[in-house]
């Protein structure tokens, strides 16, 4: 007789059950192959679809990222450096300013020229930004617009070139081209913030020593150049370019177009060291002369 | 925890002296002109007795840095460089031909069924969408008041005569918006369609 039908299957099974721990969800999982495990594609981009995305996504418009070269290692990654980027950390750009915008902004009434134009009054316009802290800096006066041009103004910029500063000299204007060191430019760029800060001015600082060259060169209107220099390239430049320098004693915002800078000064008839109060509405000049040596110097 | 400090000289005005330490953050103690003298361990004390202990050091300023001079004789150089509020207006008689190309609007209200101010900056309101990836060109005129409709014709019709090859101008009058899109790029054509007509 018997009493206990035997199932190998069925015995297996229980003598597991004796001897596994407790069944708990801890302890459970799905047989291989239960779970159909995609893998993720990325969408179009480099996954399974080998960049052609699911059925009708390519008539759609989903683009792939850009430099995307449908797999292969692209161009703008191949190249862990590049030998003209060297050094480019500690070069300046500049904003560029066409002759023909600055002629508008003149035409306009948007730039006021009974004033000497510097960094300070491009910026007033409100038509440019300029970061300091991106190693911007400040302006550079491009050719685009120069035989249009017919402003007569004191301009003070960062870079101009032969042809830029002949369309400006020709219409009895001045140029120069001036040097501001990032805490400068911060200052000259916004200087209502500035003064908000309750701090001195600052002495400006020289440049450094690949860019004193071009602002010591009276060929490119340098501040630190000699005015007897300049003066005779100025002449020079008239006879290269074929005009006739206008004589500037005879215009008549003589005061305005002969106004120049210290080279250590940031803003037109402010000295640095004194402090500008714009809610009382006066100026703090310091009187010990050891701060004023410093300032001055 | 070293504690570095940073002495900034202001002219006489007001101190500022910044301590930088790990323990503690950042701490700007502004001190008028009365209170000369400040003593670093001050600061050292607060940031607790475990805190590394560096040489008693004390920084004096001098009082005569203080006494300032008050003038107002260069005021005028300080309000040269306060930036206007608002944009200002351009002078110059109706229709004039700026150096640069501007032209003075010379058209008025009721010259024609519908008016196209200028923008904010007094600039033709005609813009370019260029959408490179799809190669999309969009070419609107906004601001447009009046008979928009009107002026859309007119504008087809002066694009048509310009561009006898195209058979077909896409055009889109968006009345709410006061805007007139064109498929393509017409931007010099339209400004120029715009100043002949004065506006």
């Amino acid at each position: 007789q018997d009493e206990v039908m035997t199932s190998s299957g069925t015995e297996k099974a229980l003598s597991l059950l004796r001897r596994l721990p407790r069944v708990s969800i801890g302890n459970l999982g799905p047989n291989p192959g239960a779970h159909n495990e995609k893998r993720r594609g990325r969408g179009i981009y480099g996954g399974k679809t080998h960049g052609a995305g699911s059925g009708g996504s390519g008539q759609r418009q989903n683009f792939m990222r850009v430099g995307y070269e449908t797999g292969n290692t692209p161009f703008y990654l191949r190249f862990s450096y590049q030998t003209y980027y060297k050094g480019h950390h500690l070069k300046l750009s500049y904003t560029p300013l066409c002759m023909g915008k600055l002629q508008m902004m003149i035409d306009t009434n948007r730039l006021r020229c009974d004033v000497p134009v510097d960094v300070t009054q491009l910026m007033a316009t409100g038509l440019f930004s300029i970061s300091p802290q991106q190693k911007e800096g400040g302006f550079m006066l491009e050719n685009e617009g120069i035989d249009h041009f017919k402003a007569t103004i004191n301009i003070e910029v960062q870079w101009a070139n032969e042809a830029v500063i002949a369309s400006v000299e020709r219409n009895g204007g001045f140029i120069t081209t001036a040097y501001f060191d990032p805490l400068s430019l911060t200052a000259a760029i916004k200087p209502v913030e500035f003064f908000g800060r309750g701090i001195a001015i600052p002495r400006r600082m020289l440049p450094p020593q690949h860019l004193i060259d071009y602002y010591s060169d009276p060929k490119n209107r340098g501040y630190l150049a000699d005015p007897a220099e300049v003066a005779r390239e100025r002449f020079l430049l008239a006879q290269k370019y074929g005009y006739e320098l206008p004589d500037v004693n005879a215009s008549p915002n003589k005061d305005i177009l002969l106004e120049r800078k210290d080279p250590r000064q940031i803003f037109f008839g402010l000295e640095p060291g004194w402090v500008v109060n714009l809610k009382d509405k006066v100026i703090l000049k310091p009187t010990d002369p050891e701060l004023k040596e410093h300032f001055a110097s | 925890m070293a504690l570095k400090p940073c002495v900034r000289q202001l002219g006489g005005v007001a101190q500022v002296w910044r301590c930088v330490s790990r323990s503690i953050a950042h701490q700007t103690y502004r001190i008028t002109a009365g209170n000369t003298c400040h003593d670093i361990n001050d600061a050292q004390k607060a940031a607790g007795p475990t805190s590394a202990r560096l040489p008693r050091l004390r920084h004096t300023i001098p009082e005569s840095y203080e006494k300032v001079e008050v003038s107002t004789a260069e005021w005028s150089y300080v309000e040269r460089l306060l930036p206007l509020k608002s944009i200002p207006k351009p002078t110059g008689n109706p229709g004039e031909v700026m150096p640069s190309g501007w032209v003075v609007p010379s058209a008025k209200p009721g010259d024609y069924p519908y008016f196209v101010p200028r923008s904010a900056n007094h600039m033709l309101p005609v813009y370019l969408l260029h959408k490179p990836i799809l190669s999309k060109h969009v070419t609107s005129v906004k601001h447009v008041q009046g008979d928009i409709f009107a002026l859309s014709e007119e504008l087809r019709e002066h694009l048509t005569q310009l561009l006898p090859s195209r058979k077909i101008i896409n055009m889109r009058v968006h009345e709410p918006h006061q805007m007139i899109q064109i498929k393509g790029q017409f931007v010099t054509e339209l400004k120029e369609f715009l100043l002949k007509k004065g506006f």
